[in-house]
């Protein structure tokens, strides 16, 4: 029989593997929000009703905010650094890994509680080597969660407040993301160096500015025989 | 009870106020509110209080009460404060979400959880930096924060983690903690902009709101350096040789910090880099009392963290203060400042007097006892050190301030009382005074103009006062078109008059002007109206020189902070709590020695190793602290 703890790990990392390899922002908050909501199920004995309920709420609220944050459209993102498949397989292996170790013993908890916490840390590495805010900042919502049932495995301390406070942990870390990638402040724009451009023209180009970095964005091989010269760095 | 309404004043507190318009006085009136009651509420924080939460209680101590009371005290008077030197509409939902953090992980009965929720406090961070602008040279710190959330957001968890001291497979759990208390530590610096940390703090000027530094770097790090010394001076009372390098590492940030911080204060030229500094150097006694590794260290850093909360606060709410007097924070144009702001000046001494104390006086000790527990005999000199460079950038804002002064300085209004009639006396002379107010000859360059602060320039573009007439107006917009200070600088008598059109377009507008016989037959009101705007310096300068007071109440000890400080946490009492887990028993091996109380054994026979000698059980062991229960 297959049991909820097994379902709610798997999917936890299912989630963040959606939120850390998503290209676009609406699929980074899917993932995020079946991450969260799967991770209180990886826990024995499981948490009350209302635990998992305030849990959930939390999971939309971060999912809305970072939603709410890239909805304009003006912010997209590279997606995973070293390819879908191989994060797939680092978080299969990390899970694996999780399954086998045995770094406290006797375990307090339940065992994929741990393998899904070591998958997400392992998952989380990647893009918080990166410069790009939002993938920064969904890595470390993720890594946040990983450690969480880290923590359920190896000190089972799940109590009410606990989940409380990692709600409001990982409400705060997703909130603070949605509100560093927001769109720039309009009333800072007088500061920019507008070369002789008309503040307009420069306002609004920095409220649709994409965040990401140009020069971080490679040229296609069609542009290349087309032969779009690469920007300048 | 008291800790309920706390909670919900901060959590109320900070939704409605992000909910609430950024330019409306709901937002305003909202953040002054919730944090009147938190105040309040935190006044009546106990030793004895409680709430329940599910299974688990939130229990308040006198220490959790008066830093939570003096936390939001100093954030209701820098809101004060920014009511007249600019308001930022994030800076009060961002403190009072800090606020309900740092309350939660102070009155935490679960380790867990108070370090969770110390790591929840900090993300409120992120609502006061400012978001900039693609392109521009200018820095941004939106990367630095989330990643300073996120280091914190790990390092607290994982040190929930390591202290419940899982019974690890390796006997002892030395590398957990040596990598954990690294982590904290490092946590600690990013987060209070410790050398080599310091850019970002260093740089808050330009990428953060208003008063973000009393957040992100008073606060949040004194909030945090609270629960790290809590945490530490009780989890790792063992030593190791790992452990010993880590503490290593921990004192060369610490000392680099306070002697790196106190220079950089001595000679940067920009007040927001000065107090930044001053704070960044400050915040290197909180990673000393973190490297002591004793509860002995504990009681001085849970004082100095009061004071530190109190007069950093209070220093930013003074460069605020100076920088709206004077429309500049470069130190260049602040020459001759005290002359102009003696309140302001008073309270400058009183917040160094705060930082220093002298011989006898609690903090004084408290930083002195300090460094002799974290340092070794030869370097206890950081402590001369460290008073020496504060007195030398103290010493040398106020040697500033009484140079002659800058055109900036001369022609502000400064702090000396003007009634509302004689207000309008000089508005009815200014009128007068048009023609050579607007001549090329009084006014100067219009480089002040360029200078002028934001806040100066949108005051510029609003309506003018009632208090001035059309006359005023005309003369004052002539004036502006010419540089505004320097034309009020030769005109003393248009100085009054312009500084009031210039009045920040945040402040809350005065009734109509009436005109003169109007005047004559109401006196009092549209006289008080101009009176309480004409003397706004004054007013911020009483705020400040209040914030002042109380961090040098503190600094002697004054409000019981010294007894305070004693009681502690609950986070004292759970980490100390927390047993060292049970050693595994070693794998059975041949016994060396017979048992002398056995009968000889024939050749060749002998008892199976160590199935004949009783196995001691082991039995948890109380990591150390102290034995009187002093910390609760």
């Amino acid at each position: 029989m297959i049991q909820l703890t097994m379902v709610g790990a798997v999917a936890a990392v299912i989630g963040g593997i959606v939120a850390v390899t998503g290209r676009d922002s609406r699929l980074v908050a899917a993932g995020l929000f079946l991450a969260m909501v799967a991770a209180p199920l990886v826990s024995s004995p499981e948490p009350t009703y209302t635990a998992l309920v305030f849990r959930g709420l939390g999971a939309l609220l971060a999912a809305y905010l970072l939603w709410a944050a890239t909805r304009n459209g003006s912010i997209s993102s590279e997606g995973s650094a070293i390819g879908v498949p191989a994060e797939i397989v680092a978080a299969a292996a990390a899970f694996c890994v999780g399954w086998y170790v045995v770094p406290v013993k006797p375990l307090a908890g339940p065992l994929a509680a741990q393998a899904a916490g070591i998958a997400l840390v392992v998952l989380a590495l990647g893009p918080l080597a990166g410069r790009n805010i939002l993938r920064g900042g969904v890595a470390i919502a993720v890594i946040a969660l990983g450690i969480s049932l880290l923590m359920e495995a190896w000190t089972a301390s799940a109590s009410s407040l606990d989940q409380i406070v990692t709600t409001a942990v990982m409400v705060g870390i997703v909130g603070a993301t949605g509100l560093l990638i927001s769109p720039t402040d309009v009333d800072l724009a007088d500061d920019v160096e507008t070369d002789g451009l008309a503040d307009e023209e420069v306002g609004g180009q920095a409220v649709s500015e994409p965040d990401t970095e140009p020069e971080a964005l490679p040229l296609t091989g069609r542009a290349r025989r087309l032969g779009v010269r690469e920007p300048r760095r | 009870m008291s800790l309920l309404v706390f909670l919900v004043a901060c959590g109320a507190g900070a939704l409605l106020g992000l909910a609430a318009r950024p330019d409306g006085w709901f937002g305003k009136l909202v953040g002054i509110g919730c944090l009147l009651v938190a105040f309040v509420a935190a006044l009546l924080i106990r030793s004895g209080t409680s709430l329940t939460v599910g299974d688990m209680a939130l229990v308040g101590s006198a220490y959790s009460g008066l830093f939570l009371a003096c936390a939001t005290a100093s954030g209701l008077l820098i809101c004060v404060v920014a009511l007249a030197a600019g308001w930022s509409y994030e800076f009060a939902p961002a403190a009072l979400a800090s606020f309900a953090g740092l309350a939660v992980a102070l009155t935490a009965t679960d380790s867990g959880v108070a370090l969770a929720a110390g790591a929840a406090a900090t993300t409120a961070g992120a609502l006061v930096i400012a978001k900039g602008v693609p392109r521009n040279e200018a820095p941004d710190g939106r990367l630095a924060e989330i990643r300073t959330i996120g280091l914190v957001a790990v390092a607290f968890m994982f040190a929930g983690i390591a202290v419940a001291r899982p019974p690890w497979s390796n006997p002892g759990d030395s590398p957990v903690l040596v990598l954990t208390f690294l982590g904290v530590a490092v946590a600690l610096a990013v987060r209070s902009g410790a050398v080599p940390f310091h850019v970002p703090a260093a740089h808050l000027g330009r990428t953060a709101r208003v008063f973000a530094p009393a957040l992100l770097l008073v606060w949040i790090p004194a909030g945090l350096g609270l629960l790290a010394v809590s945490w530490s001076a009780t989890v790792f009372g063992n030593h190791n040789e790992w452990l010993s390098n880590a503490v290593v590492i921990v004192q060369l940030i610490a000392i680099a910090t306070i002697v790196l911080g106190g220079l950089a204060a001595l000679v940067h030229d920009e007040l927001e880099e000065v107090v930044a500094y001053s704070i960044v150097a400050d915040a290197g006694f909180v990673l000393l009392a973190l490297a002591a590794r004793t509860d002995a260290a504990a009681e001085p850093a849970r004082l100095w963290l009061l004071v530190f909360v109190a007069a950093k606060a209070g220093l930013v709410a003074w460069a605020a203060a100076v920088s709206h007097a004077f429309g500049t924070s470069n130190l260049a144009g602040l020459r001759g400042w005290l002359r102009r702001t003696p309140l302001l000046g008073l309270a400058l001494v009183a917040i160094a007097v705060a930082t220093l104390g002298w011989p006898g006086s609690a903090v004084y000790e408290a930083r002195s006892t300090i460094i002799r527990l974290a340092l070794p005999g030869s370097l206890q000199l950081l402590f001369l050190a460290s008073i020496v460079l504060t007195i030398a950038y103290g010493g040398r804002l106020l040697l500033l301030g009484v140079l002659e002064p800058a055109a900036d300085v001369a022609a502000a209004r400064g702090e000396r009382p003007h009634w509302g009639y004689a207000a309008a006396g000089a508005a009815e002379a200014t009128a007068d005074l048009d023609p050579a107010a607007g001549s090329p000859a009084a006014a100067e360059p219009a480089d002040t103009t360029a200078e002028a602060t934001p806040a100066t320039r949108s005051g510029a573009d609003a309506t003018l006062p009632g208090v001035a007439a059309v006359g005023l107006e005309k003369g004052a917009a002539t004036t502006r078109r010419h540089g505004s200070r320097a034309a009020a600088a030769a005109n003393p008598t248009l100085a009054v008059a312009v500084a009031a059109a210039s009045e920040p377009a945040s402040t809350p507008e005065p009734e109509p002007a009436p005109d003169a016989p109007r005047k004559e037959s109401s006196p009092w009101g549209p006289r008080l109206a101009a009176t309480w705007r004409f003397n706004r310096t004054l007013e911020v300068s009483l705020v400040v020189v209040a914030a002042a007071t109380l961090a040098a109440i503190l600094a002697f000890g004054g409000f019981n902070a010294r007894a305070a400080s004693q009681s502690g946490i609950p986070l004292d009492k759970a980490a100390h709590a927390t047993p060292t887990p049970t050693p595994v028993p070693p794998p059975p091996g041949p016994t060396p020695t017979p048992q002398p109380t056995l009968a000889p054994f024939p050749s060749g026979s002998a008892l199976p190793s160590g199935s004949a000698a009783p196995t001691p059980v082991p039995t948890p062991i109380k990591t150390s602290g102290p034995a009187n229960g002093d910390t609760g």
